[in-house]
C-alpha cells in the first residue's frame, strides 16, 4: 500500500521535527544552564540585604505609572499598597484611560482629589488628556484622565509626559508589588549610568491573600489554569530572562513590571499605538535605536524585585490572551526586522531575535502540525506504535524536564512556596501540563498567526479579573 | 498491516533524548527532595538558636550581659547566630555595639568567624566579613584588606565597609581611593559607608581627593559621582573645590553635580552666568540653585526662566521664584497678571494652585508671607 516515496517523506518530516525540537529546547535548556550558574549565586549575595539597612538618600526618584481603564475594583487598594512602597522617593500617576466605571470616581472619593490647572506637555503621543489631579492627602499621588486611548501603550504615553522623574515604572491596576521591589530594581540604574531599562521578576497572584494591598499569604493557585500559568511564569523569569541577560540580548521587559529611563523611552517615541505586544515592542526599538546608533546602553532583568499579578482562570480569557501575545510577538518582530543579523545588531539581532522568530515565533505552527502528523501517520499505520510513543516521550520528556529545572531554581533561591503540599502540586502541575494545556495553548498561539497573517481587526480586550486574592476592604469596594 | 518503519534512526535518537530528560528530571526531583530536608533542618535550627540566644543577644545589647552566664556556641549554629547577632548590631547604634561585642569576646566569634572567611559560600563568606568588621577587631584587618580587591563588586565594597569599622584613619588613608577605581560598586552603598564616618574625619581626606581627581582629568561620570559624596562633607572644606570645578569645568553632568552642592554665595555670579546654558539640564540646576540661595537679586533671572524653552526648567524656576524672599501672595498674583509670556503665567499659576492644595508641604514648597 504505501511506496519508498511515502516512508521517504515519512523519514524525512520525523527529522525535521526532531532537528527543530532539538534547536528549540536546546536553546531553552542553555538558558536554564546559564540561568542555573548565575542566579543561586547571585541570590547568596543579596542574602546580606536582609540585614537592617538605612537608605542613603541617593536613590534616583521613580514615577510609578499606574494605568487603569475600568478598574474601580481594584484601583483603591493597589494605590494604597503603592504609597507604602519603601523607597525615599517616588510619585505615583495614575491615568484613567477613559474608563466607563467608577475608577475616577473612587479615586477621588478615597484620595481627596482636586483638579490642577496643568500646563501638560506633550512629548510622545496620546489621546487628549481631560484633566489632571492631585491627591490633597498625598503629596505624591496625581491622576490624569484621558480620553480612551483603545491600549495600554496610549495611557502609559500619557503617564510618560506626565512623570516628573527621570525613571518611570509602568504598572496594571492589579499590581501588587514588594515593598521593597524599587530599591532592588533600582541597582541596574546606580551602577551603570548607561542602563535605560530593568525588568523585575513578575509572579502570580492567584491563590494568594492580600491585605491592605500587601500580600499577606503566598499560596499555590488552586485554579489549574492559574497553577499552569504559574510554571510558564517560573520559566519565563527564572530561566529565560536570567539566560537572556547574562547574554546582553534580553528581548523583553515585561509590561507589568519594568524600570525605564524617561529620556531614552521619549527618543524612540515612547510606546507604540500599532503594536499588541507594547511592552516587547519598546524594547526592541531601544535596542534596534542604541545599537544601529552606536549609543552605548544598557537592558537589564534582576529576578529578586517581584511583583505579582493576576492570571486568567477561564479558557476564554486565556485564550484572548495567548492570541494577543502571538500577535503581539509577530507585530514586534515586524516592526522591528531590521535587527535581524543587522551587523550591529549584537547579541539582540544574532540570538534572541533569531529565536523568536524561527524558534518561538514558529513554533505553534510546528507543534500543531506535528502532533498531526503523528497521528496522521498512526492510523495510516506510516508509523508503529514504538515510534509513536518515542516522539510523545521525547515532547514530554524535554517539557517536563523544563519545568522541573525551573522549579529546581526556585526551590535553591527564593522558595516562595515552602510547603511539600505545594511542592508535590507544583510536580504535578509540571506532569500534567504536557497532557493538553499545551497543545491547546500552541493552538490558540497558531491562531494567533494566522489572524496576524490575515491582518484581521486586532482590539487591545478586556482583562476579566477575578480578584479572589483582594481582601474584604477590596470585596467591599467592588460590591 | 504491518509498521512501514519499524525503528529508524530518528525514532531512536528521540527515544533516547525523551528516556534521557525524563531520567533527568527525576534525578532533579530527588534533588529537590534533599534540598528540602536540609532547609527544614537547618530551619529547625534556626528556631533553637533564635530561643537559646534571643534573650542572650538582648541583655548584651542592654550592656546587662555578664561573661559568667556564657553559653557554649558551636560550629553547626555559628551562621544562625552571626545572622541575629549582625541583625541586632546593625539595629541599634552607640553603647549597645559594645555590649554585643563583648558577648562576641566571650564567645571567640572572631576566630570562629575567622575560618568562615574561607567558606565556598558567598553568602557566609559576606556575613564572616561582616561580623568581624563589627567585632572591630585590628587583627583581622590584613584578611578583610585581602578581600577588596576580590573581582566581585559586592564581596569587594562589604570588605571595604568592614574595614572602616574596624580602623577609620588607616581605611581613609589607605583605601578612600577605592571609590574611584572600583567603578563597579554600587554609589548608594558608597554612600551609606561614607554617611557611617565621622563628617570631621571624613572631611578632609574626602575633600583631597576629590580635587586631586579633578586635576588629574577623571572620566565625567565618575567625577560626578565623587562630588556627589561632597555632601558628607563640611562646607568649609568642599566649598573651594566645588567653586574651582565650577570655574574651571564645562562638563555637563560635573557641572550639575556641582550646582546641587553649592551653598555658598561667592560663587552667584557664576551660577547666574550658566542661566543661559544651551544644555536645558543646567538651565534647571541653576533655577533650582538660585531659589536655593534665595537672593533677593535674581528674581528677575527667575521670572526670564519661567518664559524658558524647556518645560522642566519654566516649572522649577516657578518653583524657586515663589519661594524667594518678599514674594507674597499679592506680588506674585500682580506679577502673574503683568506677565507677557503665556507660558510664564500658566507655570507659576500651577505651581501656586499645587503649594495651595499642598499646604502642609511647608518646607519644600511654600509662598512666603
Amino acid at each position: 500500500m504505501f511506496q519508498g516515496d511515502d516512508i521517504n517523506f515519512v523519514q524525512v518530516t520525523e527529522w525535521l521535527f526532531l532537528v527543530y525540537f532539538v534547536a528549540l529546547n536546546g536553546t531553552y535548556l542553555i538558558l536554564t544552564a546559564i540561568s542555573m550558574a548565575v542566579l543561586p549565586r547571585f541570590i547568596r549575595k543579596r542574602s546580606i540585604h536582609r540585614l537592617p539597612d538605612p537608605q542613603s538618600g541617593f536613590e534616583p526618584p521613580i514615577t510609578l505609572i499606574v494605568t487603569a481603564y475600568n478598574e474601580e475594583s481594584v484601583i483603591v487598594p493597589t494605590v494604597r499598597a503603592l504609597l507604602q512602597l519603601d523607597y525615599p522617593e517616588f510619585e505615583i500617576l495614575v491615568v484613567n484611560d477613559g474608563s466607563k466605571d467608577r475608577t475616577l470616581d473612587v479615586l477621588t472619593r478615597e484620595f481627596d482629589l482636586v483638579e490642577l490647572p496643568v500646563a501638560f506637555r506633550k512629548r510622545v503621543e496620546h489621546k487628549p488628556v481631560r484633566a489632571v489631579f492631585q491627591s490633597k492627602t498625598y503629596p505624591n499621588l496625581r491622576v490624569i484622565d484621558k480620553e480612551n486611548g483603545g491600549c495600554k501603550a496610549d495611557a502609559s504615553n500619557a503617564g510618560i509626559n506626565g512623570a516628573r522623574y527621570g525613571l518611570f515604572m509602568p504598572l496594571d491596576a492589579d499590581t501588587i508589588l514588594n515593598r521593597d521591589c524599587l530599591t532592588l530594581l533600582v541597582q541596574p540604574f546606580v551602577l551603570n549610568a548607561d542602563t535605560i531599562g530593568v525588568g523585575g521578576n513578575v509572579r502570580i497572584l492567584n491563590g494568594c491573600s492580600v491585605e491592605s494591598g500587601y500580600l499577606k499569604k503566598v499560596n499555590l493557585p488552586k485554579n489549574w489554569l492559574a497553577l499552569f500559568q504559574m510554571l510558564e511564569y517560573t520559566r519565563a523569569f527564572l530561566t529565560s530572562r536570567v539566560g537572556w541577560n547574562r547574554l546582553n540580548s534580553l528581548p523583553l521587559i515585561s509590561g507589568a513590571f519594568g524600570l525605564f529611563n524617561k529620556e531614552a523611552v521619549i527618543k524612540v517615541g515612547g510606546y507604540s499605538h500599532k503594536s499588541l505586544g507594547e511592552d516587547m515592542d519598546l524594547v526592541l526599538r531601544l535596542h534596534r535605536h542604541f545599537r544601529l546608533n552606536r549609543i552605548p546602553y544598557r537592558l537589564d532583568y534582576v529576578a529578586d524585585p517581584v511583583c505579582w499579578t493576576e492570571a486568567p482562570e477561564t479558557f476564554a480569557v486565556l485564550k484572548k490572551q495567548r492570541v494577543r501575545w502571538q500577535r503581539g510577538l509577530f507585530d514586534c518582530l515586524w516592526e522591528n526586522r531590521k535587527l535581524l543579523f543587522h551587523p550591529r545588531a549584537g547579541g539582540v539581532g544574532w540570538l534572541s531575535f533569531p529565536f523568536l522568530l524561527f524558534l518561538e515565533g514558529i513554533s505553534p505552527l510546528i507543534e500543531v502540525a506535528g502532533l498531526c502528523f503523528f497521528v496522521f501517520c498512526y492510523f495510516m499505520n506510516l508509523i508503529n506504535y514504538e515510534g509513536a510513543l518515542a516522539f510523545l516521550l521525547l515532547s514530554f520528556g524535554t517539557g517536563f524536564f523544563l519545568s522541573v529545572a525551573a522549579i529546581l531554581l526556585e526551590e535553591t533561591t527564593f522558595r516562595t512556596y515552602p510547603r511539600k503540599k505545594d511542592f508535590w502540586i507544583m510536580l504535578g502541575g509540571a506532569f500534567v501540563e504536557n497532557f493538553g494545556y499545551r497543545q491547546m495553548v500552541s493552538i490558540w498561539r497558531l491562531e494567533g498567526t494566522i489572524k496576524w497573517l490575515l491582518r484581521t481587526k486586532s482590539s487591545w480586550g478586556t482583562m476579566t479579573r477575578n480578584a479572589s486574592w483582594s481582601d474584604s476592604e477590596t470585596a467591599a469596594e467592588s460590591a | 498491516m504491518e509498521s512501514v518503519i519499524a525503528f529508524n534512526i530518528a525514532v531512536t535518537v528521540a527515544w533516547w533524548i525523551g528516556a534521557s530528560f525524563t531520567a533527568f528530571s527525576l534525578l532533579c526531583v530527588g534533588v529537590m527532595l534533599a534540598l528540602r530536608e536540609l532547609s527544614a533542618s537547618s530551619n529547625k535550627r534556626r528556631e533553637v538558636v533564635n530561643r537559646r540566644w534571643e534573650n542572650t543577644l538582648f541583655k548584651a545589647a542592654d550592656n546587662e550581659f555578664k561573661i559568667e552566664n556564657r553559653r557554649q556556641l558551636t560550629k553547626k549554629n555559628l551562621p544562625h547566630f552571626l545572622y541575629e547577632w549582625n541583625y541586632l548590631h546593625e539595629s541599634i547604634s552607640g553603647e549597645s555595639k559594645s555590649g554585643l561585642n563583648d558577648l562576641g569576646e566571650s564567645l571567640k566569634l572572631h576566630a570562629m568567624t575567622y575560618e568562615l572567611l574561607k567558606s565556598p559560600f558567598v553568602d557566609k563568606r559576606l556575613m564572616a566579613v561582616n561580623t568581624l568588621g563589627n567585632l572591630g577587631n585590628a587583627t583581622s584587618y590584613p584578611s578583610i584588606e585581602l578581600l577588596i580587591a576580590d573581582r566581585d563588586p559586592v564581596i569587594s565594597s562589604w570588605a571595604w565597609r568592614a574595614l572602616f569599622r574596624i580602623d577609620v584613619e588607616k581605611t581613609l588613608e589607605k583605601h578612600l581611593e577605592k571609590i574611584v577605581s572600583r567603578r563597579d560598586w554600587s554609589p548608594i552603598f558608597v554612600a551609606k559607608v561614607l554617611k557611617e564616618i565621622d563628617c570631621d574625619t571624613l572631611s578632609k581626606p574626602l575633600c583631597c581627593l576629590v580635587e586631586k581627581h579633578f586635576a588629574d582629568g577623571l572620566e565625567e561620570r565618575q567625577m560626578s559621582r565623587l562630588i556627589s559624596y561632597l555632601s558628607f562633607t563640611k562646607v568649609t572644606d568642599h566649598g573651594e573645590i566645588l567653586s574651582k570645578i565650577l570655574h574651571e569645568s564645562d562638563q555637563k553632568e560635573v557641572l550639575i553635580a556641582c550646582l546641587r552642592h553649592i551653598n555658598s554665595n561667592e560663587d552667584l555670579e557664576r551660577i547666574r552666568e550658566f542661566i543661559n546654558d544651551e544644555r536645558w539640564e543646567i538651565r534647571l540646576q541653576v533655577v533650582q540653585t538660585l531659589g536655593r540661595l534665595g537672593h533677593k537679586k535674581d528674581i528677575d533671572l527667575l521670572i526670564d526662566a519661567t518664559d524658558d524653552l524647556d518645560w522642566w526648567v519654566r516649572y522649577r524656576a516657578a518653583s524657586s521664584l515663589v519661594s524667594m524672599p518678599g514674594m507674597t501672595e499679592l506680588r506674585i498674583e500682580k506679577l502673574t497678571r503683568t506677565l507677557p509670556s503665556k507660558f510664564s503665567r500658566d507655570i507659576i499659576r500651577q505651581v501656586i494652585t499645587e503649594i495651595q492644595l499642598l499646604c502642609f508641604r511647608e518646607t519644600t514648597l511654600t509662598l512666603s508671607k
